[in-house]
């Protein structure tokens, strides 16, 4: 019995020593190595030899009808979207399943094309290396967005953390051209977060 | 079955016909009808301003014949009315089977023009192909895309150190 108890103290001191060595050497890789964790895991998401990586070129954009001429196909990249005050600058495809958002930023097959006149719903992961620093952005920062049938900038006027179901913050109209962007809130989040954080831009130029 | 599970599947049912290219069709009249709302098993189904979009889209460039529309009416009709003689209160009471038998009659329509579907009950995701390519994908939740989350490969990773310093603490004293 006495033995049995030594070997459980043991043990027990045993784990306690392996958890602080544990617990100090993440802290320290996650000081020095952070950002490059993540910017890593984008990289190795991006390497891909499949045809998202396809960029469309005849896209065209009919500015008598507000509309595209030859949409790009679902799950191809079409542009660029650049935040430069946040140092954003990442590839931007059409779709947003769960692999194309590996990749890039996903714009929703349910909304409007740069140009069109309506809502553009994009979205993307809030990963360093991502959209992470989206949290960052003011009011009056820019966002651009670069395709092959244009270059369209964005002026930031709101943001806001929404639920993941409260579709109707990121409505869908016709009326006048707004960019929304989105990213998971919060930060770190473990498991399935259930909020957003928004930002709304309106086009510029 | 999830209202939005029967939605898209009526809109898979308007888009799985659209893709056969024809001459000039009424795009207009589809539209109006697409835009209306049904009444299935008393609860009221209407397509989404995004679901619009992209039916818009499609008639953008795939050209409907008024054959082809009057097909898709009779085909969205056949599936409320089979909903509706099932006498479930709710979308949410149909069995499995008749969730299948509903994905069924939208694959039907689906095929004729060489598309199918995909369906993933475990993600809620509706996939669309055709000639083995993915048109469109459509999810059955009422949610904005998932988007983060990534801490959990974090902690899977503190996990594996915390074996290995388990272990080597242990073996270490030891000696």
């Amino acid at each position: 019995m006495k033995a049995m108890k030594k070997s459980f103290k043991a043990t027990i001191s045993n784990l306690i020593v392996a958890l602080i060595y544990t617990v100090v050497i993440v802290l320290l890789i996650y000081v020095i190595f952070g950002n490059q964790i993540s910017v890593a895991m984008a990289l190795v998401n991006t390497i891909s030899i499949d045809k998202t990586q396809k960029v469309v070129e005849e896209t065209k954009l009919d500015l008598n009808n507000m509309k595209l001429i030859n949409y790009p196909e679902y799950g191809t990249q079409y542009g660029r979207l650049i935040i430069e005050s946040v140092d954003i600058d990442l590839p931007l495809y059409f779709g947003d399943t769960l692999s194309i958002l590996s990749k890039g930023i996903g714009h929703s097959s349910g909304s409007y094309f740069p140009g069109e006149g309506g809502s553009i719903l994009c979205a993307g992961h809030n990963y360093r290396g991502y959209i992470y620093d989206l949290y960052e952005t003011k009011n009056g920062d820019i966002i651009t967005i670069e395709t092959n049938y244009g270059t369209f900038n964005y002026e930031i006027y709101d943001s806001q953390i929404i639920k993941e179901t409260e579709l109707d913050k990121v409505p869908i109209q016709k009326e006048k051209e707004i960019l929304m962007l989105y990213t998971c809130y919060p930060l770190d989040a473990i498991g399935h977060p259930t909020e957003r954080f928004v930002v709304y831009a309106n086009l510029v130029e | 079955m999830k209202k939005k599970l029967l939605v898209f599947a009526l809109f898979v049912v308007l888009i799985s016909t659209l893709t056969v290219v024809n001459a000039a069709t009424p795009a207009e009249d589809l539209k109006a009808f697409a835009s209306q709302s049904f009444t299935v098993a008393g609860e009221t189904v209407k397509l989404s301003d995004a679901d619009l979009v992209k039916l818009d889209r499609f008639l953008e460039d795939n050209e409907v014949t008024a054959e082809q529309v009057e097909s898709i009416k009779a085909k969205v009709n056949e599936t409320v009315e089979y909903i509706n003689e099932t006498g479930v209160e709710s979308l949410a009471d149909l069995t499995t089977a008749q969730k299948q038998t509903v994905l069924a009659k939208a694959n039907e329509a689906a095929q004729v023009v060489g598309a199918t579907i995909s369906y993933d009950s475990a993600d809620g995701v509706i996939e669309i192909y055709k000639d083995g390519e993915l048109i469109e994908s459509l999810s059955t939740s009422n949610a904005l895309a998932q988007t983060g989350g990534q801490s959990a490969v974090y902690y899977v990773a503190i996990s594996v150190l915390a074996i290995i310093a388990v272990a080597s603490v242990i073996y270490i004293r030891k000696k």
